[in-house]
């Protein structure tokens, strides 16, 4: 019996990993090393599953795979149908596939994709979910969606293990561009998240906007980094067009690295009003960078780190102008948040997830040792 | 003395009039019952210059070109910012001794430019258009004293040149053009429901109630009524209808309709539980006075002149505050007799204002050094309120 860790996802591997490739290049590289009877396998065009380098970011000697090998997929397919196939196929020869879930959201709030992705996914989930004959999922809350989505289809579930991933947090030894050394000289408070419905941004402006119209309290400065996605309110046209927000809200796309450093460690803290997450690493970036995050008190967001994130519900207002308010007006509150979370955050590490996955592996494939 | 009345904005408009057309339309057809004498006049940047106009409102015929003469009086109340000859013939109409009398609604787009397509670009040339056109003016009407207040500080005015603001109170009393033959009212039966009339806008917030919908249906899921929303899409409107057909939640609660006729409109607003109009800024706010009128009550956002319309008979909260919506539908709603208490109130209480009296008195105004209407009293007496002028 083999363990093969699947790592395509990398395929079409360039620079800096993040998300999904990050996860393979961390837990692959460590449960090889865990698990004697452990390789690497990229799945090339023609079906084959070649051995694969990481270091050397290449492939080698096809690997045959048998009846009763296991192979951990990322979990990503939704989008390579034909990767998706391959290991369906597998599947039906008697190969146990072991699939890491991050979120069913498109099943939850549908309307927070573009048309057709919500089901395009649904479909690639309960495929997988029923080819799947044991499930990991990043957080403990993806997995009661996991297993309560298929209890109200009727659907076989595997066993689900929640695993942490490792906090990942941008890292670079490059000098911060000029335009956030601006951005970042005076006081901010930092939301750094993709600009779409989910992530809620307009709730932070409209927050901006009743302190300034109905408080008149003019808050610090709110510094938003993210790309733009689906139903975003056109945040960045309000932006540009509010004189209310002009000079005080900025939004700052296309940031490296050294950027994203720079912007955490000087910040005030940071706010994630997201309606719903999976994990939510930007909560987790925050607090390894030492800064406190208030953050929607729903989903995966409540176990990242208990007592240590500040919560408001997505939809209420009054709550995120209080909680941001309580921060920025009182430095002593702030600075006491800012010691709790640097005192009492653990950093979670890749050893810790390639450890609990090789411990929910073995007990399920004794055969594996 | 001539007074000629600026019809340039309803000439180009087609079908049943809304907004500003239709407030042209109204004070058209009221003032030619006051003051009989009145001429039509149009201007567009091909005519060039201010043209007679006969045959108003269904057989308009453009006639020759308009001399203005001293004390001669110019009066508009259209949307002359879409002309680029406008404020030149104007100039010209005032260097021949006309006096300049004109109809301020807001000045949202200098205020809040991101409620507007164009952006600042369009709020810019918006609040210089307006300066400009008030500067030319003898005298102005706000439609709320909220307009007013934007005028002075935007204007910077002082004193003297606020003076010549007067506030003024839009009609209520339009009952369409009367061309609709077949009434149908594809809304009947439809049960219990909430309503919220206005163009699907950011302006018109109406992602609010949205959001109100979805923290109301955790609490209540079984004794929520249909909300309804009834208006055409416009600008950054945050995708209501998608939002709505792909929520599980609000797939069930909200309907969006973009094509009620005013024929349905007044039937939603005499059937709803009560309306709602979540609106971030108004020059006035006219789905809240509908409301009233059609003797519902309605909840508003406590901002600019939506306080002005019937602070005792309306119900407010904060448009940006989700959580204020649904606590003040949730008293109407489920609070026993506070929904009864409030609609009788209404009932009872609400006065709208006809189009003749905001007529009567922008002419006694216009006209006042030649005292041609005497007694503003007998212009607003009962017979000129009930006359039926459509």
């Amino acid at each position: 019996m083999k363990l093969i860790i699947d790592c395509t996802p990398l395929a079409n591997w360039v620079g800096h990993p993040t998300g999904i490739q990050r996860v393979v290049i961390e837990t692959g590289g460590r449960l090889c090393g865990l698990f004697a009877s452990a390789s690497l396998g990229l799945f090339d065009g023609d079906g084959r599953c070649l051995a694969y380098d990481l270091t050397l970011r290449s492939t080698g000697a096809v690997i045959e795979i048998e009846r009763g090998d296991v192979v951990v997929a990322a979990g990503s397919n939704w989008d390579f149908p034909e990767h998706h196939n391959l290991l369906m196929a597998l599947q039906a020869r008697g190969v146990k596939i072991v699939t890491l879930f991050h979120d069913i959201i498109p099943m939850i709030l549908p309307y927070s994709y573009g048309p057709g992705f919500s089901e395009l996914y649904e479909r690639w989930f309960v495929e997988a979910l029923a080819a799947s004959d044991l499930a990991f999922s990043n957080s403990e809350n993806t997995r009661q969606d996991i297993i309560g989505y298929a209890k109200s289809r009727g659907l076989t579930c595997p066993d689900v293990h929640f695993v942490r991933l490792g906090d990942e947090v941008p890292c670079s030894s490059e000098p911060p561009s000029g335009r956030v050394l601006e951005k970042t000289a005076m006081p901010y408070i930092l939301s750094v998240g993709t600009l779409e419905y989910r992530k809620n941004h307009i709730l932070l402006l409209n927050a901006y906007r009743y302190m300034i119209d109905v408080q008149g309290y003019r808050p610090p400065q709110l510094l938003i980094v993210g790309k733009k996605g689906w139903l975003d309110h056109d945040i960045e046209y309000q932006v540009d067009n509010d004189p209310r927000l002009s000079g005080l809200v900025s939004i700052l796309q296309g940031v490296t690295d050294a950027d994203l450093q720079c912007l955490y460690q000087n910040a005030l803290f940071t706010v994630y009003p997201s309606f719903y997450e999976g994990w939510g690493l930007p909560v987790a970036e925050s607090l390894c960078f030492g800064k406190p995050c208030i953050a929607s008190g729903n989903s995966s967001m409540l176990e990242i780190a208990p007592g240590l994130v500040r919560h408001a519900h997505p939809l209420r207002l009054d709550e995120w102008v209080a909680a941001i308010r309580e921060f920025s007006d009182n430095p002593t509150v702030l600075a006491q948040a800012t010691e709790s979370v640097r005192t009492g955050y653990q950093r979670a590490g890749w050893a810790g997830t390639a450890n609990s996955m090789r411990d929910v592996l073995l007990k399920h494939y004794p055969a594996l040792l | 003395m001539k007074l000629y009345f600026d019809y340039s904005t309803m000439q180009r408009w087609v079908g049943n009039p809304t907004g500003i057309p239709r407030t042209e339309f109204c004070l058209a057809m009221v003032m030619r019952e006051l003051y009989p004498a009145i001429e039509f006049v149009v201007v567009d940047d091909e005519l060039g210059c201010f043209h007679l106009l006969k045959g108003i409102p269904s057989e308009c015929v453009v006639g020759e070109a308009v001399s203005f003469a001293e004390g001669d009086v110019l009066f508009s109340a259209g949307a002359g910012w879409a002309f680029a000859c406008y404020h030149e013939q104007v100039r010209l109409a005032k260097s021949r001794g006309a006096r300049v009398y004109r109809v301020f609604y807001d000045l949202i787009p200098a205020l809040y430019p991101y409620f507007y397509e164009q952006g600042t670009d369009f709020g810019d040339y918006f609040g210089a258009w307006s300066k400009e056109a008030f500067s030319m003016c003898e005298g102005a009407f706000a439609i709320s004293e909220c307009a007013k207040n934007d005028m002075v500080s935007l204007f910077d005015l002082d004193a003297d040149q606020a003076a010549r603001i007067r506030v003024i109170r839009l009609g209520e009393d339009f009952s369409g053009m009367g061309a609709e033959v077949l009434q149908t009212n594809r809304f009947e039966g439809s049960g219990k429901f909430l309503l919220s009339v206005g163009t699907l806008e950011v302006r018109k917030n109406q992602a609010c109630l949205l959001n109100a919908y979805r923290l109301l249906a955790k609490q209540h899921a079984d004794h929520l009524p249909t909300l309804i929303l009834a208006g055409r899409k416009g600008w950054l409107d945050g995708e209501i209808d998608f939002q709505v057909k792909n929520d599980r939640v609000l797939s069930r609660f909200v309907r969006v309709i973009k094509d009620a006729s005013d024929y349905e409109l007044q039937w939603l607003y005499e059937n709803c539980e009560f309306s709602l109009f979540p609106a971030l800024y108004e020059g006035w706010g006219l789905p809240v006075a509908e409301s009233l009128k059609a003797g519902r009550p309605c909840i508003s956002s406590n901002t600019s002149s939506m306080l002005e319309i019937a602070p005792g008979l309306t119900v407010f909260a904060s448009p940006y505050s989700v959580e204020e919506w649904v606590g003040a539908i949730g008293e109407l709603l489920f609070e026993v007799g506070k929904l009864e208490t409030l609609t009788e109130k209404v009932r009872s209480q609400y006065v709208p204002t006809a189009w003749a009296v905001t007529a009567s008195a922008m002419l006694n105004l216009i006209l006042a050094p030649h005292k041609v209407i005497q007694n503003q009293n007998d212009l607003c007496s009962e017979d000129i309120k009930q006359k039926e002028f459509w």
